[in-house]
C-alpha cells in the first residue's frame, strides 16, 4: 500500500488446530457454516478467510458421551489464531463453554457434551483492541 | 492537535513544524478542518513527513513513538497497518478526506495545552519559552536571543475561546496541559474550573508538574474528574538531578513524588515519572525505573533529546556509550522479562514492568547506535560553564565520572 486508495478490502486469515482424546463426535462451525462433522480420530486444523469487518463466532460442540465407559473422551483446543494473532488459549476467558455438567469455567479443553464457542461480535481488529488492553480506542459516535 | 505557548497551533504534540496559525485569528475548528487539509492529504498520499522525523527516531531505536501512540487511539497498527486501518471506527472520515483532498468536518479531540512559561526551574535542556526563570538567566547571562513571545493564556478573552471550542467539541477525549510548570500558572486552575463549570468530568485531564509545587486548591478540582493523568518530571533519582533540573532537591522531589503517587492512588489516576535523558543523566536512568516498579507508575520518557544538540546522549564517546549500554543491559537482565512483541499501549498498567524495560532498552539500542556527536563535546562545556558562572555550582561534584571527557573538552 502507497497511498490511502490503493487500500483493498483484506481478509482475516483463521486457523483453528484440535486435538483428540479418544474418538470424540464434533461439530466445528465458523459462523453458521459447518466445517467438520463426525468422529475425530487426529489432529484437525482449520484454515479459513473470513471478512475483515464482519463479527463472527468459532463454535466447537462435543456432540456426545459415554461418561461411564469413555472418561477419556474430550477435544483439545489447542489453538485459535487470527492473522497470527493467538486467541485460544491466550484468552480462554473471553470464550464461554455451556455443558451438561453446568461447568462454566473457561477452558479449551472440552470434556463435557455441550457448546464452546468465541465470538468477536465487532470487526475484529477492533475486538483485538479492546481484548489486548490497548487503551482508548476514539469512534465517531455520538 | 497541540496549542503552543505563544497560541499557535501545530497538527501533533510530537510534530517538529511550526506554524503562525494563531488563536488569536482562528478557530481551534478552523486550524483542524482547513488549515491541517494539506498535511491530511500528503498522508493520505503515503507522504513521509518531514515534521514526524522525531517519531521516526524513535521507531528506528524500537522506542515507542508519539505517532505510534496516536494511531493506536484510533485503532490503527503499525504491524497490521492496512486491516487495522480499514477496521478503524475513524475509518469513515479518513475515506471521506481523502475524497476531499484532507479537509474535514471533525473537531479535535485530543490536545496538548501548552500554557506558558511560568516556571520556578530553570533546567538546563530547557528553553526561554518553556521557563521565565531560564528566560531571566539567560537575559542575565545576556544570551538571550529573543524575549518569548507573551503566552495566549495570559488572555482571558482567549482562554474562552479554546474552552468554548472544547466545550463544544462532541466526543472529546484528552487534554494534556504543560507549562511552564503547570502548577503556578493562573490558567491551569482557570481552564480546570470552566471545564468543570461546563460539567466536563469524563474528559481525561492530563498535566505535567515538576515536582516542587503542592497546591490544594488545584488538587481539589482535579479530583472531580473522571481521570486524571499525572506526568511526574525527574531526571533520575541522584543529586545530578538537583543540577539539570536547577534548583530542585531531590529529597523534596521525591517526598513530593510520593505525596502525588499516594493522591492519585486514592483516586485511581494514571500515573507516569517523565524523564528527559541527556549525556549527564543516562548513567542513572535506572534510579527512575526502580523507582517507578517500586512505586507501580509508569515511565513515559521524551524523544531522544533533538535540541540542544550538546546534551544529547550521542556527545559522550563511545567507550562511554557502551559501558552505560552494558550497564542498562544488565539491570534489564536482572528483571527477567521476556521480550515480546512491542508494547505501544504504554499506559497500560498491567505491563508496567514490560513497559519499563522496553523503554530501557531503547536506550541500549540509540547509546550503542546512534550517531556519534563528541564535536558537540566543547559546545556542551561551554554552556555548562556559562550557567555555572550564574548558578555558583560545577559539574564535576555531581558527575566525578565525565571529569576526564569535560576537561578534555575545556572544562
Amino acid at each position: 500500500m502507497n497511498t490511502f486508495s490503493d487500500l483493498q478490502a483484506i481478509d482475516l486469515d483463521l486457523a483453528l488446530r484440535v486435538q483428540p482424546i479418544g474418538n470424540p463426535l464434533l461439530k466445528i462451525s465458523i459462523n453458521h457454516d459447518v466445517v467438520y462433522h463426525g468422529r475425530l480420530t487426529h489432529l484437525l486444523e482449520i484454515r479459513r478467510q473470513l471478512p475483515l469487518l464482519q463479527p463472527f463466532a468459532v463454535t466447537v460442540e462435543l456432540l456426545d458421551k459415554d461418561y461411564h465407559s469413555n472418561q477419556e473422551t474430550a477435544v483439545v483446543i489447542e489453538q485459535l489464531t487470527i492473522d497470527g494473532f493467538e486467541l485460544i488459549p491466550r484468552w480462554n476467558h473471553l470464550s464461554t463453554y455451556d455443558n451438561d455438567h453446568q461447568c462454566s469455567q473457561p477452558t479449551h479443553y472440552l470434556g463435557f457434551v455441550g457448546t464452546w464457542s468465541l465470538r468477536v461480535d465487532r470487526p475484529f481488529y477492533q475486538w483485538h483492541h479492546q481484548a489486548a488492553n490497548q487503551g482508548m480506542l476514539l469512534t465517531l459516535d455520538q | 492537535m497541540k496549542i503552543t505557548h505563544s497560541g499557535n497551533f501545530e497538527f501533533c504534540r510530537w510534530a517538529d513544524q511550526r506554524t503562525n496559525i494563531n488563536i488569536r485569528d482562528h478557530t481551534p475548528q478552523e486550524f483542524f478542518q482547513t488549515h491541517m487539509a494539506p498535511i491530511r492529504a500528503d498522508m493520505l498520499q503515503g507522504q513521509p513527513m518531514s515534521a514526524c522525523h522525531e517519531c521516526y527516531d524513535m521507531e528506528q531505536h524500537h522506542k515507542v513513538s508519539g505517532r505510534q501512540r496516536q494511531l493506536l487511539k484510533t485503532g490503527v497498527t503499525l504491524d497490521s497497518f492496512e486491516k487495522s486501518l480499514r477496521s478503524s471506527p475513524y475509518w469513515p472520515a479518513f475515506d471521506a478526506s481523502n475524497a476531499t483532498a484532507g479537509a474535514t468536518d471533525l473537531t479535535p479531540v485530543d490536545w496538548q495545552i501548552d500554557l506558558g512559561n511560568h516556571c520556578n526551574s530553570a533546567c538546563i535542556y530547557c528553553a526561554p519559552e518553556s521557563s521565565s526563570r531560564l528566560a531571566q538567566e539567560f537575559k542575565k547571562l545576556k544570551i538571550l536571543k529573543t524575549e518569548p513571545v507573551p503566552t495566549w493564556a495570559n488572555r482571558p478573552e482567549l482562554i474562552d475561546r479554546l474552552v468554548h471550542s472544547l466545550v463544544s467539541t462532541p466526543r472529546l477525549a484528552y487534554l494534556h496541559f504543560l507549562g511552564g510548570e503547570t502548577l503556578i500558572t493562573p490558567a491551569f486552575k482557570i481552564i480546570l474550573e470552566k471545564l468543570l463549570a461546563a460539567g466536563l468530568t469524563k474528559v481525561n485531564i492530563g498535566f505535567t508538574t515538576n515536582l516542587t509545587v503542592w497546591d490544594q486548591g488545584i488538587v481539589d478540582l482535579l479530583t472531580q474528574f473522571e481521570n486524571v493523568h499525572l506526568g511526574m518530571s525527574v531526571e533520575c533519582f541522584h543529586p545530578i538531578n538537583d543540577y539539570v533540573r536547577w534548583p530542585s532537591d531531590i529529597g523534596q522531589i521525591k517526598r513530593t513524588a510520593e505525596q502525588w503517587i499516594m493522591l492519585g492512588r486514592q483516586h485511581r489516576w494514571y500515573m507516569t515519572l517523565r524523564t528527559t535523558p541527556t549525556a549527564l543523566t543516562i548513567p542513572y536512568l535506572t534510579t527512575v525505573y526502580d523507582f517507578a516498579k517500586a512505586h507501580d507508575v509508569s515511565i513515559e520518557s521524551s524523544n531522544f533529546l533533538h535540541d540542544p544538540k550538546f546534551l544529547r546522549m550521542s556527545v559522550l564517546p563511545m567507550q562511554y556509550r557502551h559501558r552505560m549500554a552494558d550497564q542498562m543491559q544488565a539491570w534489564i537482565d536482572r528483571q527477567g522479562i521476556e521480550s515480546t512483541d512491542q508494547l505501544v499501549n504504554i499506559r497500560n498498567p498491567a505491563q508496567l514492568h514490560l513497559q519499563i524495560t522496553q523503554d530501557a532498552a531503547s536506550y541500549v539500542d540509540y547509546l550503542r547506535t546512534a550517531p556519534d556527536e563528541t564535536h558537540l563535546l566543547p559546545e556542551l562545556v561551554a554552556y555548562l560553564k556559562l550557567l555555572e558562572s550564574s548558578r555558583g555550582n560545577s559539574i564535576l561534584r555531581y558527575q566525578p565520572d565525565y571529569e576526564h571527557i569535560l576537561r578534555s573538552a575545556g572544562y
